[in-house]
């Protein structure tokens, strides 16, 4: 849960105006009715020496008598781009106000009676999106912290720690990151993990499941759409690259994507732009891109399914995420973290796991990975009537894991391979053991060795 | 019989705007006041010199200044003063409103004078 703490920062408004007269008469209704902390400047000059970044709104007069306002505002978002503008002025003409306005000011406020009503009404927008930007500001540190490294990755194998160090390097630098594993390793536990401890941690993290987006849809999901550019898009739509601005877009089983949509990502990584469908403006992209993919990509390139220059250009830091059943006692270690989940979410007191429950985790393949196991384990909970998980509540899905091997459709010589691979990983490479155990003769075994096929 | 000259300002205004701050009106008033011979000094220089845009913008500065002490004598003759100066058009009707507006102006700053018993 995030507690937002309303706090009572005094507002700041910097007030540019030569009228003195007029100028007091702001200051007073600014510091009276407002509550501000206001400060005067009669001219540019003095103004932009005192420039102070921490300021909430800037008032200007539109006649300056050193600057033109246009020129004063392009100077003021030089410096800073976010801190609005609010133009007050006895000029009342339509075309100032709105070139003013594309230039990207707050409000063009008459000098009139009603002048004090809407700059109050400026202010309370104003206030409203501060206390708004505080609660998203919040927010973000309270996801940021939820996918801190140590709380949101868990394992103690040699093979998640060389992941941890890549990590780290994926989180200082801003090189794209292609990150491979099998379905349900965290793939973009990994993602949201390097964006949420990156520098652009305050910026949105866009995740798009390749696999999830129908391929005629694709470039306009990614890129946007002007309207009309095709039957039903009714509206100009801005795509997920846009959306990402400049944070991080996690392209999710890139592997899957259709080869023509292939060379469209390319030069659009390549030329760091893009256009809308059926558009013509040109976009400029500034997101981070992170991929992800449960295939060899490398085996996709040789086998002409995936473009090698695409892939070279995504390869950047590659993170490759070891299966469950590689990482030695880290399944016990996520099964009682899945365990202590479970408990806080319920209001149970914390459930032990048995020596025949952890033997029977360590002994299982885990095809589905993480996923798997927090599923197993979830239920496991649910099944058991004390406070004692043992191996009778352990449930796998057997029956599914034999169908995923067999849907691979491998032959049986390189199905009988992997077996053995399985076995000499199990026992140490112990020859002998393995021998015993799948009840081959160690020249077999032997013989593989040699021949490279294990 | 000396007939007593019409109020010229109105505060109502700056009054509604402090919510009744009379400390605040005083000052505005006074502030106003040491304004007008800086004000009309300026309107007099630039007609006698032809700098038409100086006096366009002596007349901008005057006009919320004129509005928010409720002049309403000069709110017109000030903005009709501000455009011939800006656009050149009708040149001819400047001296009379450059020296109707010092004036009123003057006049004001008797009247607040007198009003807010300033020695």
């Amino acid at each position: 849960m995030v507690i937002i703490m309303e706090t009572k920062v005094p507002f700041k408004v910097c007030v540019v105006e030569d009228d003195e007269f007029y100028g007091d008469l702001l200051e007073y209704n600014l510091t009276k009715e407002s509550f501000a902390v206001v400060d005067r400047y009669k001219d540019s000059i003095s103004f932009l020496n005192n420039f102070n970044e921490q300021l909430d709104l800037i008032t200007l007069d539109y006649n300056l008598p050193d600057i033109t306002c246009e020129a004063l505002i392009e100077k003021i978002r030089n410096v800073n781009d976010e801190i609005p503008i609010v133009v007050i002025t006895g000029l009342e003409d339509v075309g100032t106000a709105v070139k003013l306005l594309k230039q990207g000011i707050y409000d063009y406020i008459m000098k009139d009676e009603n002048t004090k009503d809407r700059l109050f009404a400026v202010i309370k927008n104003i206030k409203e999106n501060l206390q708004l930007k505080g609660q998203i500001d919040a927010l973000k540190d309270e996801i940021g912290r939820k996918f801190d490294l140590k709380h949101k990755i868990i394992g103690e194998s040699t093979a998640i720690k060389k992941v941890f160090k890549l990590i780290e390097k994926g989180m200082s630098s801003n090189i794209t990151i292609s990150i491979a594993g099998e379905t349900g390793t965290g793939k973009e536990v990994v993602a949201k993990a390097i964006h949420y401890n990156s520098s652009r941690k305050n910026k949105p993290f866009v995740p798009v499941n390749i696999t999830a987006i129908p391929n005629d849809l694709i470039e306009s999901e990614l890129f946007g759409h002007e309207k009309g550019a095709f039957t039903g898009a009714i509206a100009r739509r801005t795509g997920k690259f846009e959306e990402a601005a400049n944070g991080t877009i996690f392209l999710d089983e890139i592997g899957e994507m259709d080869i023509n949509m292939q060379t469209k990502l390319l030069r659009i990584l390549q030329e760091r732009e893009l256009t809308r469908v059926g558009g013509n403006e040109i976009v400029k992209i500034k997101s981070r891109v992170i991929v992800a993919t449960h295939k060899d990509l490398g085996e996709e390139v040789r086998l002409g399914k995936f473009r090698q220059d695409l892939y070279y250009r995504l390869l950047g830091l590659p993170i490759y995420l070891p299966p469950l059943r590689e990482r030695e006692n880290d399944i016990i270690l996520l099964a009682k973290y899945f365990i202590n989940l479970y408990c806080e979410e319920n209001n149970k007191p914390l459930f032990q796991l048995s020596m025949d429950a952890q033997n029977k985790l360590l002994k299982y393949n885990w095809p589905g990975n993480i996923r798997e196991l927090k599923a197993v384990v979830e239920l496991a909970c649910v099944m058991t009537d004390s406070n004692l998980i043992d191996h009778s509540h352990l449930t796998f899905d057997t029956q599914s894991s034999l169908e995923n091997l067999l849907k691979e459709e491998m032959s049986l010589k390189e199905y009988s391979n992997n077996i053995i691979k399985y076995f000499m990983k199990k026992y140490n490479n112990d020859v002998v053991m393995v021998s015993r155990k799948l009840k081959i003769g160690k020249s077999t075994i032997y013989r593989l060795i040699q021949q490279k096929q294990i | 019989m000396v007939r007593k000259m019409e109020k010229l300002y109105d505060l109502s205004q700056i009054e509604e705007m402090s919510g009744g701050d009379q400390n605040f009106v005083r000052r505005m008033a006074l502030k106003f006041k040491d304004l007008v011979p800086i004000a009309t000094e300026d309107l007099e220089s630039h007609l006698s010199q032809h700098k038409m845009e100086h006096l366009a913008k002596s007349a901008h500065k005057l006009k919320s200044s004129i509005d928010a002490l409720g002049i309403d004598s000069l709110k017109l003759d000030i903005r009709e003063l501000e455009a011939i100066a800006k656009n050149g058009l009708n040149t001819n009707k400047l001296i009379p409103l450059v020296s109707n507006v010092i004036k009123v102006l003057k006049e004001v700053e008797r009247q607040l004078e007198e009003d807010f018993a300033i020695n």
